[in-house]
């Protein structure tokens, strides 16, 4: 029996049922009365779990109330732990005693579904702004979406700090440069950041919502919008999530095409970021030498794909895309061409003293500091947390391919370069062990629709690290409910730890070199 | 009245205002060129300005005074310290108004006038940017003076154009002071100049910024004069450093034949030195802020140590 | 200043100046008391007038004596470091029109008997003297406008700012004393020209400055600059001639304070001429350190100007602050055109300070300094180097209105808008530099200099961390000469009168004995 499960069991005793009809079977789902919610945390938290995701659903289709879940990770276990709220009391107890992640997870809520934490010790809104009417809960099925709401006024507290020669930098939201927009405040002595306060939820598109109105088949092209860089990622584990929920069996090679885009996507985007790291330190040589690769890598995509970012080919069932074997010897030509130039850079970005100098020991966020905060992907990586889904829960075809990623403790700016060079040569490898080994045949496969009242939940190892969804049918077997937990829900926390005790121009750095999505956030 | 010097003057100053944007516009082209990048051209610069000039000014609502003023302030310091610096000719009516000290404070006081616009809206990038400028400045002011004083040492005058007639009248030799001197000059000026490691002009993070921070308010023609001033200040260092190490080519007094001589010298040793920059911008990052204390300091200590050669060896 | 007695900083500022001021005359009285000693030679008081002491012949260990004594006296007053730490204490709690008096006369008296006393009086003596009062002059400068750079007391701020002022007069003085020793007039000329012009122009704008603050004071009621902001909108005037202030005693030329201080560089340019090569190479980093004290100075400036005047209000509570009246105008519109008129015209003021040089080295500069007509600064020669004040000022005034003439042939718009700063519109007071801020890198490169203690508070929310509730700042900046030198007095002086005190029981026996032991020891050793 899994670890998470027998904590659960001890623990509870028969508190805990352990519901079916929540797929893939090998996450195990409880339900738990809400007063015992927080003990299960408790108990999951002495197994050593970390939080992941915690979301609410408004189950009133099903005639029944609310619902808070939780979910935590162990090694390779996920478990998910629900609790219904009755309707004419919408409070959950609050987990943020034990875990940090959940003090963004239920002020999100809080905002949203409108499901008040009891003793959260913060009860501003976040995603949401305070202009917004009070009781405007857009995720509650009795919301509207398509009427216009008034605009109130509101005022936002602030953390501030007290002393004399405190000020405050206000940056953003509007970014010099195509940056996405958010809100950073910073608590600043002269150079010193005292504290940084983030504020998200400028890009809030109401994506969740969204997905409610749509198909199934048109959700999976939304997923693939919630974050645009991450497009392969998002819209891999959305229809992975759904087809574990049809039990629908994806043809082989429909998965090594996918494994293909995802490794594709990572390359580009880290070759992106490595460029961008160096630019923020006025290295911009090595910008427009890795946005020369990555544009090679993007219009091969077009060339071969139908588009540059791989957008739409990864649809419920398979993907839409084929590559031949002309494709393929193209590929594997770009690969070797691109791993020769690649290195080149390599061995600048290794033997540049001043910009070394730039990177090492700015923004730690040491491996304590991280596993509290329970950031994923990349970032946990440079941070001594050996988590990678493609590991941990190999999907196919990862279940056949030997990953090696590397883990690095520095947590500094210089590690979480390190880690995507790395990660680059990896995913190099990958892809031409993918290539080689591609099987034949279909490349979609038709999936039914789900059956009404299951659930599925898919996680999948997108470039900056671990996607979640969690998906809902509903009584006639619709979307209900479609919870996205992009890398940079959790990963955003790391940056505000990261950058106490830096100077203030080392930020932009720091910043850069999470470089965590605010659309996938603010969803 | 001998006419030729005040057309000389005039000459000097038209070309200072002509070419600065050029010598940016090389800048970038060459730096382009070393990214693998094909650049805007050698214009890019005019254009940008006339772009400013004919755009509206939008002034924040609290602006006072000293932020109207400074442009123009900035803007007439630059063409001032234009007209003492021999840039084509040592014929300059002006040269006598104002020796190398006199000059650096010329800097000084567009840099003064700078920092307190960029305090005078109340946004924290402004101050910012401000006492950046600040720290930088005193920490390359002292540094500076050493090196114009030993070059000034060895040519037993403080005034430019008599230094270099010391230097044309062949009195001046190969010295290993000057070397040093010259090695800490260029330190000095790739900070006054805000050029990487020590600030980047291409950047657009306003937390990083030093002088663009500073300016991060102005729009329309204050920018364009703001722009346009910072141009002549990186084109008056460069200057500044020829005329104080190798001025051949400068037209001697009374000789205005020796004009289009000294022109196509200038633009040489221009070109020359934005290659320069260009490989010391391509090859480093910009410096952390607190390692700018030991960027100085080197360029402190190559001055100092010029100076005490001077002593010693000369 | 014991006027404003009330409150208790103000009696102990009093006590400070008491001490240091008492200290410092019995010191220069024993100086003249040596000098009047070697004058007759005899008991009678004749050897106490200025004619007597300059014929005195001195041995060289007494006039070493005597000068150290009246150097130290004068010092005192002047608040030369480290006998600096009265200074500041005293100028924030006087009234503003005192501190602009005691700035401008006092210090000025103490420059004068520095020179009376070497120059005059002494009139021989040693290099070493000079080097003394160089690198005096030098520490004070530099650490002055270092510690005024921490300040965000207004007041306390210039206050610094005569410590520092004081350096640079006395890096001329004694550039001068070293020429004169190696007997070269002219330069020793030049140097002490220097040092006395900055004596004037310091009285001019530190005057200017501190009536400015006190104009401040009087409208805002605020001495903290962290407290104000955005002065220039409320009290134009008192901005503008303030500026004029921080303009010329941040030395930019075309003003006031530039002068004295490239006087200073060019002094400092000639010691090639000394026949000491020891000397020869130390005197060039004093004037990189001058160069250093002149940017800071700016530096400081900014941060003084900027943040009292420029950006928004600051203070907590929102005062009806109102420009001074036209009294208080016109005495610092007087001080300023005074600084403007030295900055651009100090050849004609030259040559009235010539006669003070006349007497004192025996040569004047006069010559050389204004043989170019009144426009001209030429000290030395003309090949050597020279300044036009008047020339910068009329090219920079040109230059600027032919520049905005020209961008005003179209009638340009200036449309008013908010304020830009990241498309963030909720912008507030605290989002703004402040004094504390300004100087935070300058006090972080500097920081040995002085002890700094910094630390942050953070009260956890929901047990971690990573989501402060309360976050508190503080930071405290300690002059380390009031650690290194004072306070072991004081504290000894407290020991001392602990130890005593346990004697002191309060019982009519025990003193009797104390007496009767007194007695006999007394009686014993002086028989």
């Amino acid at each position: 029996m899994s670890v998470l499960k027998a904590a659960i069991v001890s623990a509870l005793k028969e508190d805990a049922r352990f519901r079916a009809r929540h797929y893939p079977e090998s996450v195990i789902f409880c339900v738990v009365p809400r007063a015992k919610f927080v003990e299960a945390g408790r108990v999951l938290k002495k197994a050593y779990a970390l939080l992941a995701a915690e979301w609410a659903t408004d189950e009133t289709p099903y005639v029944r109330g609310y619902a808070i879940y939780a979910c935590y990770r162990y090694g390779s276990e996920y478990l998910i732990v629900k609790s219904d709220i009755p309707l004419d009391d919408p409070v959950f107890p609050s987990l943020t005693k034990h875990f940090v992640p959940a003090y963004r997870f239920e002020r999100q809520i809080e905002s949203l579904m409108g499901l008040t934490a009891d003793k959260h010790p913060d009860a501003r809104p976040w995603i949401k702004f305070e202009d917004w009417p009070a009781d405007a809960w857009p995720l509650r099925k009795t919301f509207d979406a398509s009427k216009p709401l008034p605009r109130v006024q509101g005022e936002y507290k602030w953390a501030r700090a007290e002393g004399e020669g405190i000020y405050e930098i206000p940056v953003g939201p509007v970014h010099a440069g195509i940056i996405e927009p958010g809100h950073f405040r910073f608590q600043a002595v002269g150079e010193t950041i005292i504290n940084l306060e983030e504020r998200l939820g400028y890009v809030h598109k109401g994506i969740e919502k969204r997905f409610e109105a749509l198909s199934w088949d048109e959700g999976a092209r939304l997923a693939g919008r919630v974050s645009g860089d991450a497009t392969v990622a998002h819209s891999l584990t959305y229809c992975m999530a759904l087809e574990s929920m049809t039990a629908c069996s994806v043809p082989d090679r429909a998965n090594w095409l996918r494994a293909l885009f995802l490794e594709r996507e990572r390359i580009a985007n880290h070759l992106g970021d490595i460029g961008a790291i160096c630019n923020d330190v006025a290295f911009a040589f090595m910008l427009y030498q890795t946005m020369r690769l990555k544009e090679m890598l993007l219009r091969t995509n077009l060339r071969l794909f139908g588009h540059r970012f791989i957008m739409d080919r990864v649809l419920p069932g398979g993907v839409t895309a084929d590559i031949d074997s002309q494709g393929i010897t193209d590929i594997l030509g770009e690969l070797n061409y691109l791993s020769q130039e690649f290195e080149k850079l390599v061995v600048i970005i290794d033997e540049n003293s001043s910009l070394e100098d730039r990177t090492r020991a700015t923004g730690i966020l040491d491996p304590e500091t991280a596993r509290d905060l329970g950031v994923v992907g990349l970032v946990a990586r440079a941070s001594g947390l050996n988590l990678d889904c493609r590991i941990q829960n190999p999907f196919p075809p990862y279940d056949r391919i030997v990953v090696n990623v590397p883990v690095l403790i520095a947590g500094d700016v210089h590690a979480r370069v390190w880690v995507r060079v790395e990660e680059i040569r990896e995913s190099i490898r990958i892809i031409s062990e993918i290539l080689t080994t591609l099987p034949e045949g279909d490349i979609t496969t038709a999936v039914n629709a789900p059956w009404h009242d299951t659930s599925g939940f898919a996680a999948v190892e997108g470039w900056r690290g671990e996607i979640i969804y969690w998906l809902q049918a509903g009584p006639q077997g619709e979307i209900n409910r479609c919870m996205v937990r992009d890398p940079s829900t959790l990963s955003w926390l790391g940056l505000e730890r990261a950058v106490l005790g830096n100077i203030v121009p080392d930020f932009p750095v720091c910043n850069k070199s999470f470089n965590q999505s605010y659309s996938g956030h603010d969803l | 009245m001998n006419l030729n010097p005040y057309i000389i003057e005039l000459l000097q100053v038209l070309t200072l205002l002509g070419l600065a944007p050029a010598f940016v516009g090389w800048v970038r082209m060459v730096k382009c060129w070393a990214q693998g990048r094909t650049s805007a051209g050698l214009f890019q610069p005019y254009r940008d300005l006339a772009k400013l000039f004919s755009k509206e000014v939008l002034l924040a609502e609290n602006a006072s005074w000293i932020f109207r003023f400074t442009p123009y302030l900035v803007f007439s310091t630059a063409v001032l310290a234009g007209g003492i610096i021999p840039i084509l000719s040592l014929d300059l009516p002006l040269a006598s108004t104002a020796d190398v000290i006199v000059i650096v404070a010329l800097f000084a006081i567009a840099r003064f006038f700078t920092a307190l616009a960029g305090m005078d809206i109340g946004t924290a990038f402004g101050g910012m940017g401000s006492s950046r400028e600040m720290m930088i400045a005193s920490l390359a002011e002292p540094a500076m003076l050493m090196a114009i004083f030993t070059v000034s040492l060895a040519n037993r005058s403080t005034s430019l154009s008599e230094i270099i007639q010391v230097i044309y009248s062949g009195q001046s030799v190969l010295r290993p002071s000057l070397a040093f001197a010259f090695l800490a000059f260029i330190l000095i000026a790739l900070a006054e100049t805000g050029r990487v490691p020590v600030d980047n002009p291409a950047t657009h993070l306003e937390l990083t910024m030093i002088h663009e921070a500073m300016i991060l308010e102005y729009s329309g023609r204050h920018l364009a004069l703001i722009e346009w001033a910072g141009m002549m200040k990186l084109f008056l260092f460069v200057i500044l450093g020829i005329a104080a190490f190798a001025p051949w080519g400068i037209a001697a007094k009374g000789s205005l034949l020796g004009i289009p001589e000294a022109l196509v010298y200038m633009v040489l040793k221009l070109g020359a030195v934005g290659i320069g920059i260009v490989l010391i911008e391509t090859g480093l990052a910009k410096m952390r802020l607190f390692r700018l204390t030991e960027f100085l300091g080197a360029a402190f200590l190559l001055a100092t140590l010029g100076m005490l050669s001077f002593f010693i060896l000369d | 200043m014991i006027f404003e007695n009330e409150r208790q900083e103000n009696r102990r500022a009093a006590f400070l100046y008491l001490v240091v001021a008492h200290v410092g005359a019995i010191a220069i009285l024993l100086s003249f008391g040596v000098l009047a000693g070697f004058a007759t030679k005899s008991e009678s008081f004749l050897g106490y007038t200025f004619d007597a002491m300059r014929t005195a012949q001195l041995p060289i260990e007494w006039a070493t004596a005597a000068f150290f004594l009246s150097f130290f006296g004068f010092a005192a007053k002047a608040g030369v470091i480290p006998l600096h730490v009265w200074l500041p204490e005293a100028h924030p709690v006087a009234p503003s029109n005192v501190s602009a008096l005691m700035s401008g006369v006092m210090l000025k008296t103490a420059i004068y008997g520095i020179v009376r006393v070497t120059f005059d009086l002494i009139h021989v003596f040693p290099v070493w003297w000079g080097a003394i009062v160089l690198s005096f002059g030098l520490i004070s400068a530099v650490m002055g406008v270092l510690y005024a750079l921490m300040q965000h007391d207004l007041k306390r701020l210039l206050a610094y700012h005569s410590v520092e002022n004081i350096g640079i007069i006395l890096i001329g003085i004694g550039l001068a004393m070293i020429f004169k020793a190696f007997n070269l007039p002219l330069l020793a000329a030049l140097g002490l020209i220097a040092g006395l012009y900055h004596t004037m122009n310091h009285a001019m704008f530190k005057g200017l400055l501190f009536m400015g603050a006190g104009a401040v004071l009087h409208a805002t009621g605020e001495r903290n600059m962290e407290e104000m902001g955005g002065l220039i909108h409320r009290m134009p005037w008192t901005a503008a001639l303030f500026l004029i202030g921080c303009v010329s005693i941040s030395a930019l030329p075309p003003f006031n304070g530039f002068v004295s201080e490239w006087l200073t560089f060019q002094a400092f340019l000639l010691s090639p001429a000394l026949p000491s090569p020891l000397i020869r190479l130390l005197i060039p980093l004093g004037a990189a350190l001058l160069a250093l004290t002149g940017a800071l100075a700016a530096a400081c400036f900014v941060k003084a100007f900027g943040v009292t005047f420029l950006g928004h209000w600051r203070g907590h509570h929102n005062p009806k602050v109102h420009e001074v009246d036209w009294s208080m105008r016109i005495g610092m519109l007087l001080a300023a055109l005074t600084c403007f008129g030295l900055g651009i015209l100090p050849s004609v003021f030259i040559d009235w300070m010539d006669i003070i040089a006349e007497q004192l080295i025996g040569t004047t500069i006069a010559s050389s300094a204004g043989r170019y007509g009144w426009m001209w600064l030429t000290p030395v020669s003309y090949e050597r180097a020279s300044y036009s004040g008047f020339i910068v000022f009329v090219g920079i005034i040109l230059v600027l209105g032919i520049a905005y003439a020209l961008l005003h042939v179209r009638p340009g718009t200036i449309r008013r808008v908010p304020i830009w700063d990241c498309g963030f519109e909720k912008i507030n007071q605290r989002m703004q530099y402040n004094a504390t801020s300004f100087a935070m890198p300058i006090r972080r490169i500097f920081g040995y200099l002085f002890s700094i203690r910094e630390r942050v508070e953070l009260a956890p929310q929901a047990g971690h961390k990573a989501f402060p509730k309360k976050i508190q700042y503080h930071l405290s900046i300690r002059d380390r000469v009031w650690g290194w030198l004072y306070k072991p007095v004081v504290e000894a002086s407290f020991w001392m009168s602990r130890k005593v005190g346990k004697l002191q029981q309060g019982r009519i026996q025990a003193y009797l004995i104390y007496s009767f032991i007194t007695i006999i020891i007394l009686l014993v050793f002086l028989r």
